[in-house]
């Protein structure tokens, strides 16, 4: 029998698609990599807007302003971004307990990723 | 017979390869490197943004009043502090220093209450105005 001198052509197809789900594989792990460290970073605002927001509603409040005059525009005004951020503030009395839920959520990619809670008691 | 030259199929194999190969390196893998430089870049922002939010945390819980503000400089009347150094690039508390990586920096101290201050948090992305409380409400 003749000795193969090279690759047949099946070979060479199997090594090409083998090559092609290796490329996409890195690609897509890249991609996904590339949406771990946007999450972080939104992680990271999020901390530093939330402390502000509570805050802001705490001095508000010992201030003496009701918990509904406090409004989403009010905290968005602390923010000056170039990525898309929605605040949303409701005043909830659950047993005698009142207090100021603050929603925040990053609307870059259409709809939130993450929803980032906090809450505020008014004594 | 001894073949003296490529056939059709050979050919059109090799230069598939050379293609793939080539879109590879002008698209995918440049753009790959490129991101991940800048995604390194994003999470020594974010770590030493955080490293910097607990500094400020741990030194406001232990304090109440804030006694004065003076050129960067937050005292406390227990005489801790907290100052904002270099163009913010710096935090140091209570003599504990804190390099800000990359565009990250912390600036622009106001005072508006003996319990509370303004500062202008820039994560490099985002610009925000935080409002810090001092005392155990931060907990």
């Amino acid at each position: 029998m003749k000795r193969r001198q090279g690759l047949t052509l099946l070979e060479m197809c199997l090594t090409l698609t083998l090559a092609s789900i290796l490329m996409a594989s890195i690609f897509s792990m890249a991609k996904n990599h590339a949406k771990t460290m946007q999450r972080l970073q939104n992680n990271t605002v999020a901390l530093y807007m939330l402390e502000s927001m509570r805050n802001f509603a705490r001095f508000q409040i010992e201030n003496g302003v009701g918990l509904e005059s406090i409004t989403s525009k009010d905290l968005e005004a602390l923010v000056e971004s170039r990525h898309k951020w929605s605040v949303l503030v409701r005043a909830s009395d659950t047993d005698g307990l009142r207090k100021l839920v603050i929603s925040l959520a990053n609307l870059d990619a259409g709809q939130p990723d993450a929803v980032y809670v906090t809450e505020v008691i008014s004594k | 017979m001894k073949r003296k030259a490529f056939t059709l199929i050979e050919l059109m194999i090799v230069i598939a390869i050379l293609g793939i190969g080539l879109h590879s390196s002008y698209n995918g893998f440049p753009n790959m490197f490129r991101g991940l430089a800048q995604r390194q870049k994003l999470v020594e922002e974010s770590t030493s943004l955080t490293l910097a939010y607990k500094m400020i945390q741990n030194c406001l819980k232990n304090n109440h009043r804030i006694s004065s503000v003076v050129d960067g400089r937050i005292l406390f009347d227990n005489d801790q502090y907290i100052a904002l150094e270099n163009f913010g690039k710096h935090l140091r508390v209570n003599g504990n220093l804190l390099r800000l990586a990359g565009r990250a920096s912390i600036t622009e101290i106001e005072h508006i209450s003996d319990t509370m201050f303004i500062t202008r948090v820039d994560t490099g992305t985002d610009v925000i105005r935080v409002i810090w409380k001092a005392g155990v409400a931060n907990e």
